[in-house]
């Protein structure tokens, strides 16, 4: 499978709105559920083979939207209480929750067209009033007291949406950065002036990526082995791009180093060969990866050495890390030991 | 519309089982009772306790706001509808706080941050509280006095 390389921020767009549009179904979720709370109560609990399915579908939208929103919530501030991981979890989760609306859409497919064909008839004012009135005599309690008109309360419902949207979503959309108050990131800090996903620490390599012995094996058809300074003695090209990390934040910057491309010709690769990325990394998932030919190949594709001019900081990868365009960041590896040219 | 529906539910299955199956074919049976556990407690605490609290609190400001213009009840609730989401949004963060050992996580002071935006909050939803109040009385006495002069007019008729 080939991936898009353009534009350079497709997966920065990508995943800031993956986030965003999650925090921002907090208060969306919970508005849903609460205007139909009084229906947990309604008697007889089931009434019919039908009803029970719908209840059954109703309990399983829910369930699954719950963990789904309050997982990913808590993994954007590395918060994992749970024994089962993440990623799958969150997946199969997501075709839960779209399979459980459809058929949810579906059991109340005659209301909602009911709704939209008295609103064409000609007459919305008086339907709509008797469609309130119809709700208020089947469910006396679904009106919450006070009374919220349905246009005041999609406005609460809008704002508490930009609220807990415009205060967190500085993460990845730089303008808003000022106000990011919420956000578990603030892209801007940290070393070198750049968030950091994994640190040193705790990738194990505090002692390995600072070894005077570090070499950079190739393995290809003609094998090499290159030292930092035969690293930077090569042509040297800089890049702009992104690093986009998966939990939602987001930051672009100016990379120097060795096109990818460059190392692989230095091994006789032959073309449309893809590259394995291995880290000196001791644990963790993304300790060796996987790039297609199309990143391995892209010019703007780099071994970086320097970040803003300056030596790569240790928490960014020191001696030499993976930069590439459109790629999420837990790809782009850290203290790389070796490639691997792989057809 | 039943041809529809069923067409719809048919639709809806299919993302359904492609989730639940997944999920049966990827973890082991007490990871599955674990997910299972989750999502259960997920439930119990938004039906039995995040409900609730919020039902009674509204229930409260519409009795403590009862005698004053609708609107006024209307601003509070939402303003603290918003400040609730942000409470809940937030209090994952401040519980973390300095936790992470990767210095760059978690970088801002959540409860003081939180703590401006719900006097902003407050202070925002205090103004328009008053001024929907300002509004209600001049109302009611333009009506009082419309009232009035046609009691009036119907006396002088009388």
């Amino acid at each position: 499978m080939s991936f898009p390389t353009r534009p350079v921020w497709l997966y920065r767009v990508n995943q800031g709105l993956h986030v965003a549009t999650g925090i921002a179904s907090i208060p969306l979720l919970l508005a849903k559920l609460w205007t139909v709370y009084p229906r947990l109560f309604s008697w007889p609990i089931v009434r019919s083979v039908g009803h029970s399915l719908e209840r059954a579908s109703i309990a399983v939208f829910l369930a699954a939207s719950l963990l789904q929103l309050f997982m990913g919530l808590l993994n954007t501030l590395q918060w994992y209480p749970w024994p089962f991981t993440f990623r799958e979890t969150h997946f199969f989760l997501a075709w839960v929750i779209i399979g459980s609306l459809l058929i949810h859409i579906a059991t109340k497919l005659p209301l909602i067209a009911q709704h939209w064909r008295r609103v064409r008839g000609g007459a919305p004012a008086m339907a709509s009033t008797a469609r309130a009135t119809a709700l208020a005599t089947t469910s006396a309690t679904s009106e919450p007291a006070g009374g919220w008109s349905r246009r005041g309360f999609f406005t609460a419902v809008g704002i508490t949406v930009a609220a807990v949207t415009v205060t967190t979503v500085g993460q990845s959309f730089s303008p808003l950065q000022k106000l990011n108050l919420f956000a578990p990131r603030v892209p801007s800090k940290g070393p070198q002036g750049l968030a950091v996903n994994r640190t040193a620490a705790e990738a194990g390599v505090k002692d390995s990526a600072r070894s005077l012995d570090w070499r950079l094996e190739i393995a290809g058809p003609r094998p090499a082995t290159l030292s930092l300074a035969e690293l930077n003695r090569m042509p040297q090209f800089e890049a702009t791009l992104p690093i986009s990390c998966v939990e939602g934040w987001s930051q672009s910057a100016r990379w120097g180093g060795v096109r990818v491309r460059d190392l692989m010709e230095h091994v006789d690769a032959p073309t449309g060969s893809g590259l394995r990325v291995i880290s000196l990394e001791q644990f963790g998932p993304f300790a060796q990866t996987e790039m297609g030919p199309e990143f391995a190949e892209d010019e703007l594709t780099l071994l970086a050495l320097r970040l803003g001019g300056e030596v790569l900081d240790i928490e960014h990868g020191y001696p030499a890390r993976i930069i590439s365009p459109a790629r999420p960041g837990v790809l782009q590896t850290k203290w790389v030991r070796k490639l691997e040219v792989a057809s | 519309m039943k041809l529809t529906r069923a067409a719809l539910i048919c639709l809806g299955l299919v993302p359904l089982g492609i989730g639940l199956y997944g999920l049966w074919n990827y973890y082991p049976t007490e990871m599955l009772v674990s997910i299972g556990k989750w999502l259960a407690i997920g439930i119990v605490l938004h039906d039995g306790v995040l409900v609730p609290l919020t039902l009674v609190t509204g229930a409260l400001i519409w009795r403590a706001t009862r005698g004053l213009p609708a609107a006024v009840g209307r601003i509070i609730v939402g303003g603290m509808a918003v400040a609730g989401v942000l409470i809940l949004l937030a209090a994952p963060a401040i519980k973390r706080e300095g936790v992470p050992a990767n210095p760059t996580v978690l970088t801002q002071h959540y409860g003081y941050n939180l703590a401006w935006v719900l006097v902003a909050i407050g202070v925002t939803s205090a103004i328009l509280a008053a001024l929907a109040w300002l509004r209600g009385r001049r109302v009611a006495t333009r009506r009082d006095a419309q009232n009035s002069s046609n009691v009036a007019r119907q006396q002088l008729e009388g």
